[in-house]
């Protein structure tokens, strides 16, 4: 069996196929986040009587993945995100064990004589220890239900999934909840990767801070009500190049600010060593995808920042990919398909 | 030569460029008037096909759309078509029991809905026709309706003879149809989209900033599309069909017609010519009868959304083709007269420069048989010309050899990289290899690098990815010297990778199952609590990091947590850690 899990920030998705049906693609999605419960018995039998998976733990119950929102109603405490800033949290054991659960839930049964799992890890990967050890929990989680794990990056998985027009030749852009990660490629080979500490998280973030989007438990303590934003964002009227309204100029202002940091990366790499030698100045395809590139505006306004950064006649064309959500771990599946042929002729050989 | 030959392929392509902007109608009807209200569309197996309106407080998830549209059996599986897509983006099973996967309806969503058990009750045909105005909702009452008819009756025709007509939907068992014709028939669950081709639109040309398109730009144009479909004026025929043709259809309005289903609180909407809302197949006596639903531009209710249902006639099909011809004829500007002429010049000096280059191909060849002649018959010996004639002879007769093999394998559909070196050891190659747009215009040294890392034992899943670049970029498979054929076991061994690139294979969203009650060790954290630093009423002194530490106790929380003192909150051990904790993570 070769399938392919993604870890986000936001979103857990797993993909496969089907023995029986291999012209379609099987895939479970689960938000990553919980909700945290009273430890009541009231809560403990209306939890039952909806049949609504929950977990005991010690002074709470929580509810997780996508049933936590249909438990939600029952506090008044916003949802606590599984991988809080892209990281497998140290200081939340439930949340590790419910990364766990999830895999397990969403991982195919093994078949086969090659198990392979092509996995994204969330946040920077920049081989420091707590990056060493966030790749490892995750892996140690895939191995444990008997897959291989082959770590791929969200940036070179989008590109196998969306630039074959282009033959697998140009940049690709992933902006995630946490993390943007860009990959300059040439036919496919990864020439130069870079992370970049922002996503959208940080954009509903503040904007909730700068209007005072809060909620208050029953205790009377505040959090940012980060989910409205996302809310009122994918509503489909937000619109980064018109703007109306103070919420929406401050979104657009804050865009601005992070795709101006992408440009000046994907500046730094068109101009790095790597990337002269393989590419020299042939004129490349920017490729988008993620969650956040889904709002209107973002591709003119990111022209409009590589234009600021001279670097507009490197770029042929820009483009969000036709399913931004779902090409990564598309992307991750075609990986662990390609790897596992190399495998199989490795072996033969 | 070549370089001013370029120059004005470009300037003539520049000059059609502008001139084909004058092609397009003003379309600030269509986009300025953006709908205040999102929507989406239901289809298929349900009771209520129709739009329905998206409310920007409370986002209805899938499973609750299609709920509320009506299901006639007990489950069904739904389809959803999202934006400018071409494909269904996923499939899910659909039951008033089942889980709610939490997937949210986006605007401009088309969900097409098939149910999985028989159906008892009569259902009501329908199917949907996506243009770049918006989708408009077809209500079938035959099942002779033919993708024509469904445009004739839409206002579609005159734009669908520049664009690409594809049934991008079918209920499932049934296979999609790329190129379809007008003469195909509709069925129900059929979604005909009518767009133009994205790839002529994505690449840029030759200007500095480059071009850009988005995904979802067009949900504007949905958006868009109620008013879109208000405006067209529901008419048997077309304004320009010629009136011997329309003369010989007579009106009549079937009995069995009458009741033709209409959708609740539906409102008849008809044009002075086709007042009566159902007329005469014509000469075959062939029925059929079309309904067109539009939504009110004022009220967003889909309640009250009006519809207007009307006979088709059921011309022949050349007729539609036909009507199409003389509107587009009917249309002819002085601007269009302008762009002709210059897409006339563009292509004479396309076909001059290909001429040109047949003829130095030719000359090329002569060089070469010349060369070959005299190697043949010369004395030459390697101490002359650092090249022993055999040798020389080898690689040319080689050349042949792989030219042929090529030729062989490009019959037989085998894919190959290969390698150009011919361009490079020819003394007429015009550009040297140092400058530095030598590998831009030349196809042949585009791939040679490529070939290279072939030639140096790539590993296989880098073959297979160079493979499938030689595959979507013809012009790699030029002139060759040395081949490298790819390994297809690849293709065989998972016939579906190509598909699964392209985006091909449908998506079948699962339901996952977690255990219903589990046990964790350890404290949850629960979410990061928001927190409000207090004003610093002084400064803290310079150097002095003790006084700036002590200083961060005045941070209070908002809310009940703000009434603890700040003794208590420094004071007491846990409450420090978990300060400390938070500065840790806030950091």
């Amino acid at each position: 069996m070769i399938c392919a899990i993604d870890f986000g920030s936001c979103w857990i998705r797993s993909v496969f196929r089907k023995p029986e049906t291999p012209d379609r693609l099987a895939m479970y999605s689960e938000k990553s986040e919980y909700a945290l419960l009273t430890n009541s018995q009231d809560l403990r039998r209306t939890l039952d009587d909806q049949q609504i998976p929950y977990a005991d733990c010690e002074g709470a119950l929580v509810v997780v993945g996508n049933s936590a929102a249909k438990a939600h109603w029952l506090s008044r405490v916003p949802c606590t995100p599984l991988l809080i800033d892209g990281i497998v949290p140290t200081d939340d054991p439930p949340a590790r064990q419910m990364l766990s659960v999830l895999t397990d839930a969403m991982l195919p049964p093994l078949s086969g004589s090659r198990n392979l799992c092509a996995i994204t890890v969330p946040g920077l990967r920049d081989g420091s220890e707590l990056a060493v050890k966030n790749e490892e929990f995750l892996c140690r989680l895939v191995r444990m239900r008997g897959y291989q794990p082959v770590v791929v990056d969200h940036a070179e998985a989008a590109l196998l999934a969306t630039c074959s027009d282009a033959s697998f030749t140009g940049i690709s852009i992933v902006m995630g909840a946490e993390t943007t990660t860009i990959c300059v490629a040439r036919y496919g080979m990864p020439v130069a990767t870079e992370t970049v500490a922002l996503g959208s998280n940080w954009i509903d973030a503040e904007v909730a801070r700068h209007f005072r989007i809060q909620t208050w438990d029953d205790e009377g303590t505040c959090y940012l009500d980060l989910e409205s934003v996302r809310q009122w964002k994918h509503a489909g009227n937000v619109h980064l190049r018109n703007a109306l309204g103070d919420r929406e100029r401050m979104m657009a202002r804050l865009y601005t600010v992070a795709l101006d940091r992408i440009s000046g990366t994907v500046a730094q790499m068109l101009t790095s060593t790597p990337v002269r030698n393989a590419l020299q100045r042939q004129r490349l395809s920017v490729m988008l995808s993620g969650g956040a590139v889904m709002i209107e505006g973002f591709a003119s306004l990111l022209t409009e920042r590589f234009i600021e950064h001279e670097i507009a006649e490197r770029i042929l064309s820009v483009r969000v990919s036709s399913d931004p959500a779902t090409a990564v771990i598309r992307g991750a599946l075609i990986f662990a398909e390609l790897e596992s042929r190399a495998l199989a002729v490795e072996e033969a050989a | 030569m070549e370089r001013l030959r370029l120059v004005l392929i470009i300037a003539a392509c520049g000059m059609t460029a502008r001139t084909s902007l004058a092609q397009f109608p003003p379309t600030s009807g269509l986009n300025t008037p953006i709908a205040a209200q999102a929507s989406f569309v239901v289809i298929g197996d349900v009771k209520n096909f129709n739009y329905f309106p998206l409310s920007a407080t409370q986002p209805t998830t899938v499973r609750e759309a299609v709920l509320n549209a009506g299901l006639f059996a007990g489950s069904a599986t739904e389809s959803v078509l999202r934006g400018a897509q071409d494909r269904t983006l996923w499939t899910q099973m659909i039951s008033p029991d089942s889980a709610d996967s939490g997937e949210f309806v986006m605007n401009g969503d088309v969900l097409i809905v098939q149910s999985m058990a028989p159906i008892s009750e009569p259902i009501q045909k329908c199917a949907a026709l996506r243009t770049e105005a918006g989708v408009i909702i077809v209500a079938l009452a035959d099942e002779t309706v033919a993708i024509g008819d469904v445009l004739q009756q839409t206002n579609t025709l005159a734009a669908s003879g520049q664009q690409q007509l594809k049934i991008i939907c079918r209920l499932q068992g049934r296979p999609t149809v790329a190129n379809a014709l007008m003469t195909d028939k509709v069925i129900h669950g059929d979604v005909i989209a009518l767009t133009a081709d994205r790839q002529n639109e994505l690449t840029g040309f030759g200007g500095m900033a480059p071009s850009f398109s988005e995904w979802r730009e067009t949900a504007p144009a949905i958006l868009a599309a109620q008013s879109a479909v208000e405006s067209v004026p529901l008419t048997i025929e077309a304004p320009n069909v010629p009136s011997e043709d329309t003369d010989e259809y007579s009106l009549e309005i079937p009995a069995s017609f009458q009741s033709t289903p209409v959708p609740a609180n539906a409102s008849l909407q008809s044009d002075s010519r086709s007042s009566d809302p159902f007329v005469e197949v014509g000469p075959s006596d062939k029925s059929l009868s079309l309904e067109v639903l539009t939504i009110s531009q004022t009220s967003q209710d889909p309640d009250s959304a009006a519809s207007t249902a009307q006979a088709a006639p059921l011309p022949p099909a050349e007729v539609p083709l036909l009507a199409t011809s003389e509107l587009v004829s009917a249309e002819i500007s002085p601007w269009n007269l302008v762009f002709i002429g210059g897409l006339l010049i563009a292509g004479m000096l396309i076909l001059a420069g290909s001429l040109r280059a047949d003829d130095e191909t030719s000359t090329l060849r002569d060089v070469e048989s010349a060369q070959r002649e005299r190697l043949q018959t010369s004395d030459l010996t390697l101490s002359e010309t650092g090249v022993s004639p055999n040798t020389a002879i080898t690689a040319l007769a080689a050349e042949d050899a792989i030219r042929a093999a090529e030729r062989q394998a490009a019959a037989t559909g085998k894919r190959r990289i290969v390698d150009v070196t011919i361009a490079e050891s020819t003394s007429m190659n015009p550009v040297a290899s140092t400058e530095w747009f030598s590998g831009e215009w030349r196809t042949g040294q585009l791939l040679s690098p490529l070939a290279e890392e072939v030639s140096q034992g790539a590993s296989p899943l880098r073959c297979e990815l160079l493979a499938s670049a030689a595959h979507a970029s013809p012009s790699l498979n030029a002139a060759t010297i040395a081949e490298h054929s790819v390994d297809m076991q690849s293709k065989e061994q998972f016939p579906d990778l190509e598909d699964l690139i392209q985006n091909r294979l449908p998506i079948d969203l699962c339901e996952t199952r977690l255990p219903l009650r589990i046990s964790l060790y350890g404290r949850p954290a629960g979410p990061r609590r928001l927190r409000i630093d207090a004003a610093h009423s002084l400064l803290a002194g310079p150097h002095s990091n003790i006084a700036a530490d002590r200083r961060r106790d005045d941070a209070t929380a908002v809310g009940a947590s703000a009434t603890a003192s700040r003794n208590q909150l420094s004071g007491s051990g846990p409450d420090r850690a978990l300060q400390s904790l938070q500065e840790r993570t806030d950091s």
